[in-house]
């Protein structure tokens, strides 16, 4: 079923707030990238076809050469969009902000075994 | 750093945009992207470069995220003309209209005109419309120095769809 992109952007932070959480930045963007992708091969009826520049009605994850550091955040990544950032923690945490600070998604990362115990 | 395309295109917004507030959002990568937010009350808007890429304008609403860019401009003068469009225009982002090329591209009704063997205020006329024919779009465009593409897309395919002769026949 072909759904508004308000709709699938919404069914996408539900998906991913709920997905098992990433260990590590890679993962967390890996997982970022799983769900969103299938949200819209799902919902947007509109092939993936990230190597066209153009808008085609999709939504697409960020892409590894779109990364920023965070300063005073070690390890952390920055991911930018055209209204969004979207940023992932060495811990696998995720955090979706809009451009106005609104946070939309704040996810942990997988908890580490052994530590404290 | 930023690069030359970069600095003209904050050169030429200031000359058409005075008093707007431009910002740079550099990657981490010298071949990364970069993302310029631009803020002139009430308008505000994103624009994004890559190397090679040039400019990417967003020109549909913002309701999703990840979106690619709907107009690219290789040319930093003219992806300010086009941000100073949509600036001076309406809040709300609209795609490119047949004034808007040709201003885009620095040419006169009277010249387009010529082109068409029309007179000037056949173009005026043309303009103002928000509907015309596909052949008269055809017609305008390719007397710009331009093409149109026409595709269909649909969930299990796309492709090119004919298109009719290029042919200015509203008056």
């Amino acid at each position: 079923m072909v759904l508004a992109k308000t709709q699938r952007f919404q069914l996408f932070l539900e998906r991913l707030a709920v997905a098992p959480p990433a260990a590590d930045a890679d993962g967390a963007l890996a997982l970022l990238s799983a769900v969103l992708n299938g949200v819209e091969d799902e919902h947007a009826g509109v092939p993936h076809d990230p190597a066209n520049w153009q808008a085609d009605g999709r939504m697409y994850p960020p892409q590894a050469d779109a990364a920023r550091l965070v300063p005073g955040r070690d390890g952390w990544r920055r991911y930018r969009n055209r209204g969004h950032n979207t940023l992932v923690g060495v811990d696998g945490a995720i955090e979706i902000v809009r451009l106005d600070g609104t946070c939309l998604l704040r996810k942990p990362g997988a908890p580490s075994e052994g530590k404290g115990s | 750093m930023m690069n030359a395309d970069l600095v003209a295109f904050k050169q030429e917004l200031a000359v058409l945009l005075p008093g707007t507030t431009v910002s740079f959002d550099a990657p981490h990568e010298a071949t990364g992207s970069w993302w310029i937010d631009i803020a002139r009350d009430p308008y505000a808007a994103t624009v994004l470069w890559r190397p090679g890429f040039g400019f990417g304008l967003f020109s549909s609403p913002n309701e999703g995220y990840g979106e690619k860019p709907d107009e690219r401009y290789a040319e930093p003068q003219m992806a300010a003309r086009r941000v100073a469009q949509l600036a001076l225009g309406n809040e709300t982002p609209t795609p490119l209209w047949l004034r808007d090329v040709r201003a885009l591209l620095g040419v006169a009704q009277v010249t387009l005109a010529e082109e068409l063997h029309v007179n000037q205020a056949a173009i005026s006329r043309l303009e103002a419309r928000d509907d015309i024919k596909l052949s008269t779009l055809l017609a305008y465009i390719e007397a710009l120095g331009g093409q149109v593409e026409m595709r269909v897309r649909f969930k299990d395919f796309e492709a090119g769809i004919a298109k009719p002769v290029a042919r200015l026949e509203e008056s």
